[in-house]
């Protein structure tokens, strides 16, 4: 019987929000990590993946539901789950070699068996040699290497992985993953099963046994896939391209908005506390100009013309919503059309442009809609920052409130709908006439 | 400013000398010993208190929020103000003023060391401090591999503070008087405050730049190192 190293049943987690109340992040997440599997996690930013690994790592105890642990409830650090940092988490005043034996010093081995296992990791994770240098002399590469020797030394039972290869530049990062899934492949990592959370859709398919995607605010799993590939996969290989498609596809999919009080649910309709996408306008027009263009013509594959964009999962799900929310293109079954508006705007002059812009953005974000309405009831047409965002925050956390005033700023500003001083943090109806 | 430098101590040198002799300057610089070893007796014990308490404040984000504001506050509270009560203390239990005056000098300075302790450890970035739990990193190993070194370059840049204010406040602190009460302890400070009363200046003058000596050869052999050092191996990021 294949016993499950990992049992999570109904967990749900709360973060406290500026005025008492509760925002929350997870809800209802169900995961079973049997032996000999790499998991992963896939969502885009604010799907609370991040909140789950370190749930599991035990770094934040569960506002409700249960994580079970070869039979025991996680609520505190346990022994045998280990974890691999983005940032790489080294100690900067310690050697490598000092790294690595952290974890087996809060052991409390002795001196002689944590120096030979220690050196045995490095040995292990190709960092022959490195022992004595500090991680600031290293590169990143090298630097997220003393990671997972530092993870793997303790011989833990899980490895979670907290988007590790998403801080180094792309070839780095193919050589690091492509090393790791040989030593797991042959079996010479001293774990039974892997936990990674990565926002790359193509780095899922190419590790995972198995790919829970999450939906957004709040993070809960909207489904399963199985990855059936046999290790070494390729990249090229069509049924790997076809599992890449099937995951934009479910990514991009209209899921129901999740109930929220006073909104009504249903389609992606954009309300007043809705969280904007980050993504400059410049970037947009671009967007809509390459899909316009040849070879595209107006419809393209989305795994495509990420790629041609350089648009990693995080980079192009923005572009895509705020496109989709201005109803300049429609997303369907992984493909990106252009529409009505987004002709218009691609055939447009520069200041015809600015005109679509602030139409499609008037008509679709109710909230650009709501500032400047407020601005023009306003005898001076001035309005405190601090007004709109006490109101976001009611239904968001301040982070996301932050960058989704930024957003609608930025794209305001290029509209010309209303302005923003950062310097008063006001916003205004500029009439520069 | 070299040759400005070398005619300041030139004057010094030429008004000192019209009324003193070296066994003055003998007598000044065992002063100076004597407050010398004062000051590094109570930074030490400082630190010894104010380091743990404030990383154990600085890795408490609640507390810290609360900490900070009042520690700042009593770094700027007038310590002078207590000293009566100090020395009616001394008085009433027949202390020893070489020893028990001490503390006064360090009550207003020794706060720089806790607040920039605190400023040190809400500095550790999150990852870093989730890594140490992780691998579960405990006790004393915690406090000597992971927060004692992450503060170190911010209780450094605190300690010179401290120690520096340390040596004028010994002008008031080792001279007290509450009423009638007059207590003295052997030292720089002291010697300074009398020669001010007495309105020797020439004396005045040598006191001052022995003191003045005696802050900068300690930074420029000591602190100096020691701040380049823990900047260099511990500053994060």
């Amino acid at each position: 019987m294949d016993a499950s190293l990992l049992d999570i049943h109904a967990l749900r987690q709360t973060f406290p929000r500026a005025d008492g109340g509760e925002l929350l992040v997870l809800d209802g997440i169900d995961l079973q990590l049997a032996q000999g599997q790499i998991v992963g996690l896939l969502g885009r930013t604010g799907s609370g993946k991040s909140t789950l690994l370190r749930s599991i790592a035990g770094l934040m105890p569960p506002s409700a539901g249960t994580i079970t642990y070869l039979g025991r409830p996680v609520t505190a650090p346990a022994p045998g789950i280990a974890m691999v940092f983005q940032g790489f988490a080294l100690f900067p005043w310690l050697t490598v070699l000092e790294n690595v034996q952290l974890g087996l010093e809060a052991l409390g081995l002795p001196d002689a068996e944590i120096r030979q296992r220690a050196l045995a990791a490095i040995d292990l994770i190709g960092l022959d040699g490195y022992e004595s240098a500090y991680p600031r002399e290293l590169s990143g590469g090298m630097r997220q290497r003393v990671g997972f020797a530092r993870a793997l030394v303790v011989h833990p039972n899980i490895l979670l992985m907290d988007e590790p290869f998403s801080a180094l530049d792309v070839l780095t990062a193919e050589t690091l993953r492509t090393d790791f899934l040989e030593l797991w492949s042959e079996g010479k990592l001293p774990i039974k099963g892997v936990v990674l959370v990565t926002h790359n859709i193509e780095e899922a398919v190419l590790m995972c046994d198995r790919v829970l995607l999450f939906s957004s605010n709040p993070g809960r799993i909207i489904r399963e896939i199985p990855v059936d590939l046999k290790q070494p996969r390729k990249r090229l290989d069509p049924q790997f391209r076809d599992l890449v498609e099937k995951l934009y596809e479910a990514m991009t999919a209209r899921t129901p908005a999740p109930p929220k009080i006073g909104t009504t649910a249903g389609a992606v309709a954009t309300t007043i506390d809705s969280i904007l996408p980050r993504v400059s306008a410049n970037l947009l027009s671009g967007f809509l100009e390459t899909l316009a263009g040849a070879p595209y013509n107006g419809k393209a594959d989305l795994p495509v013309i990420a790629e041609l964009l350089h648009l990693e999962g995080d980079d192009l799900f923005p572009v895509s919503d705020a496109l989709q929310m201005m109803h300049f293109v429609e997303v369907e079954g992984g493909d990106i059309k252009l529409v009505q508006a987004g002709k218009e705007f691609v055939d447009a002059d520069t200041d015809q442009r600015k005109h679509i812009f602030q139409r499609q953005l008037l008509a679709n974000v109710p909230l650009a809609a709501h500032i400047r309405r407020i601005l023009q009831e306003r005898a001076n047409h001035v309005a405190p920052k601090s007004r709109f965002f006490d109101e976001l925050e009611d239904h968001m956390s301040a982070e996301d409130a932050e960058a989704t005033l930024r957003s609608v700023t930025a794209w305001a500003r290029y509209a010309e709908s209303f302005a923003y001083d950062d310097d008063t943090e006001t916003f205004s109806l500029e009439n520069p006439t | 400013m070299g040759a400005f430098g070398a005619v300041a101590v030139w004057q010094i040198v030429v008004f000192v000398t019209q009324d003193i002799t070296l066994s003055d300057v003998a007598t000044t610089l065992l002063l100076g010993l004597a407050t010398l070893s004062r000051i590094v007796v109570l930074i030490a014990l400082a630190s010894i208190v104010w380091v743990p308490i404030g990383i154990w404040v600085g890795t408490r984000p609640h507390f810290a929020n609360v900490v900070q504001p009042i520690a700042q506050f009593l770094a700027a509270f007038p310590a002078n103000v207590l000293f009566p009560i100090a020395v009616s203390l001394i008085v009433a239990f027949k202390l020893n003023p070489d020893i028990w005056l001490s503390p006064l000098m360090i009550l207003g300075t020794q706060w720089y060391i806790l607040f920039n302790v605190v400023a040190g450890a809400i500095a550790i970035p999150t990852e870093l401090r989730a890594a140490g739990t992780n691998f579960r990193v405990r006790g004393w190993l915690w406090w000597r591999r992971i927060a004692i070194p992450a503060v170190l370059p911010y209780y450094v840049t605190g300690a010179i503070t401290a120690s520096g204010g340390s040596w004028n406040a010994s002008i008031v602190a080792e001279v007290a008087s509450w009423g009638d009460e007059h207590l003295q302890a052997k030292g720089l400070g002291a010697y300074i405050a009398q020669q001010t009363d007495a309105g020797d200046f020439h004396r005045i003058v040598l006191g001052i730049a022995v003191m003045s000596f005696f802050v900068v050869l300690i930074n420029r052999t000591f602190w100096r190192p020691l701040y380049l050092y823990a900047e260099r191996k511990f500053r994060l990021g």
